[in-house]
């Protein structure tokens, strides 16, 4: 494969303290991919992605948005096409993190007229069609407090997308939400999927892996323990250590 | 037998004059706490941030500013604010300016503490939300973090306020012409200290008590999560 990927990943570490929670992950996301991240919490895939999204500084490896060097560990990066090629990249978190203080319409505004520069009358403009995009059109005057919290997720995924990100994170967005709210957000993620959207996706929704990832990696300790197509690798997993997740996980 | 029956005599207090005097010792209160409370807020702010942060040098020079002011008294602070300190800098200090620095650094100390708190209880999820959507540090601090933070600790701000209104009393004691000040001339004059210091008591209470109102009426508009 000759193209450049979105994201990629070249023997990444992260350690905690004396804790090491990433120990080498390579990983390279092609454009318009959505890839699954499965396993046991602890295993380090909430860790990556936050990497990727530059929430945590890495100590060792090299992580690339779109052939740009966002993280080096040890090397000191021109700080302006780091920024530039990390708002590439969009993120959604599990407790959605929305600005309690702001109206769902503020919360999507905010950025667009202080980060990007927007006049009020454009980022308004973009503000209701990413409103629009994930159903919630005409309920931009809400506070948060005042959305379910299926919706409040929503929010904030329509939140990343007004600033026209090539990657969307998303980091277990569903498993803050009550079975019959995580349904609604699934089908606005799987929406994005079907459009085109490159997706890193850190879930424990199997359904969702199977019908709607490009592939799914199973994520052990710290590194990338089987990677596969959703078919092969849930049906028929190769690794011991993932057979045993994907049991616990059906058993539970 | 009752109790010594005090005759009341409200008239020396009910006079033209001595109400234009008093009317200018509640200006003189408003303003030496107006101007108190601004550098308070000033101070709390800029000493909590780099606490709240902890910034390295920054934040133990902010603990012993804080704890200065929290372990001795705010006359003694006020008395060596007038007396000593134009001495030892060699400078004038009006008794105004001295009694509005003491207050706003008293109160300011006291400020540190509570916004350190307030800005502490703001999650680290709200950092992490304004990061990704690109937003500075000190957008975050002033569009996400600051006003979330505020909304916390209101009732703590109100204390202070309220706080500030009444400490301002002691700034009679290096002349400056407030209400507390002037009651305190008209006793001299009339010997009638149970007029004056009750009117006095009733108009502090005129003054602060509006800010639990004003701090209720903030949070219903805010809906204070």
């Amino acid at each position: 494969m000759t193209a450049t990927p979105a994201v990629a990943l070249d023997r990444v570490e992260k350690r905690y303290g004396t804790h090491l929670v990433l120990r080498g992950v390579t990983l390279a996301v092609t454009k318009g991919e959505v890839l699954v991240l499965i396993g046991r919490s602890g295993s380090g895939k909430s860790t990556l992605v936050r990497c990727i999204a530059g929430l945590s500084t890495i100590d060792a490896g090299r992580i690339e948005i779109d052939g740009t060097t966002v993280q080096q560990a040890g090397t000191r990066l021109p700080r302006a096409a780091t920024l530039a090629a990390q708002r590439r990249v969009g993120m959604v978190f599990q407790e959605f993190n929305l600005f309690p203080h702001l109206t769902a319409a503020r919360n999507i505004s905010l950025a667009l007229q202080k980060v990007r520069g927007l006049d009020r009358a454009e980022a308004e403009r973009r503000m209701q069609e990413v409103l629009d995009r994930v159903g919630l059109a005409g309920l931009g005057h809400r506070f948060p407090h005042q959305l379910s919290g299926g919706q409040q997720q929503r929010v904030a995924i329509a939140r990343a997308l007004a600033l026209q990100p090539e990657v969307m994170l998303f980091d277990e967005v569903t498993s803050a939400l009550d079975p019959e709210l995580k349904r609604e957000v699934l089908l606005v993620m799987r929406a994005l999927a079907e459009e085109g959207m490159t997706m890193i996706v850190v879930t424990h929704e199997m359904n969702f892996a199977r019908n709607v990832a490009d592939r799914v990696v199973f994520m052990d300790q710290g590194v990338v323990e089987e990677e596969g197509s959703p078919e092969g690798m849930l049906a028929d997993p190769s690794r011991e250590a993932t057979r045993i997740f994907l049991r616990d996980l059906i058993e539970a | 037998m009752a109790g010594y029956a005090y005759q009341w005599d409200w008239g020396v207090v009910f006079n033209a004059e001595t109400l234009h005097s008093f009317g200018l010792g509640v200006i003189t209160t408003a303003e030496v706490s107006a101007a108190g409370l601004a550098i308070g807020m000033a101070m709390g702010l800029a000493s909590a941030v780099p606490r709240a942060a902890r910034v390295p040098v920054l934040s133990q020079l902010v603990h012993v500013y804080v704890d200065f002011f929290r372990t001795t008294p705010i006359l003694v602070q006020l008395i060596w604010m007038f007396y000593v300190l134009p001495v030892l800098l060699g400078i004038n200090l009006s008794a105004f300016v001295a009694g509005a620095l003491t207050i706003g650094l008293n109160s300011g100390a006291f400020l540190s503490e509570i916004f350190r708190g307030g800005l502490v209880s703001v999650g680290q999820g709200q950092w992490d939300a304004a990061q990704v959507l690109g937003l500075g540090t000190g957008q975050a601090l002033l569009y996400i973090v600051l006003p979330q933070a505020l909304r916390r600790v209101l009732p703590a701000l109100v204390n202070v306020f309220i706080s500030v209104v009444k400490d301002s009393s002691l700034v009679s004691i290096i002349a400056v012409a407030d209400m507390t000040y002037r009651a305190e001339s008209a006793v001299a004059l009339t010997y009638r200290p149970f007029e004056f210091y009750t009117a006095l008591a009733v108009v502090y209470f005129i003054l602060t008590y509006p800010f639990s109102f004003l701090a209720s009426a903030i949070e219903r508009r805010f809906h204070v999560t």
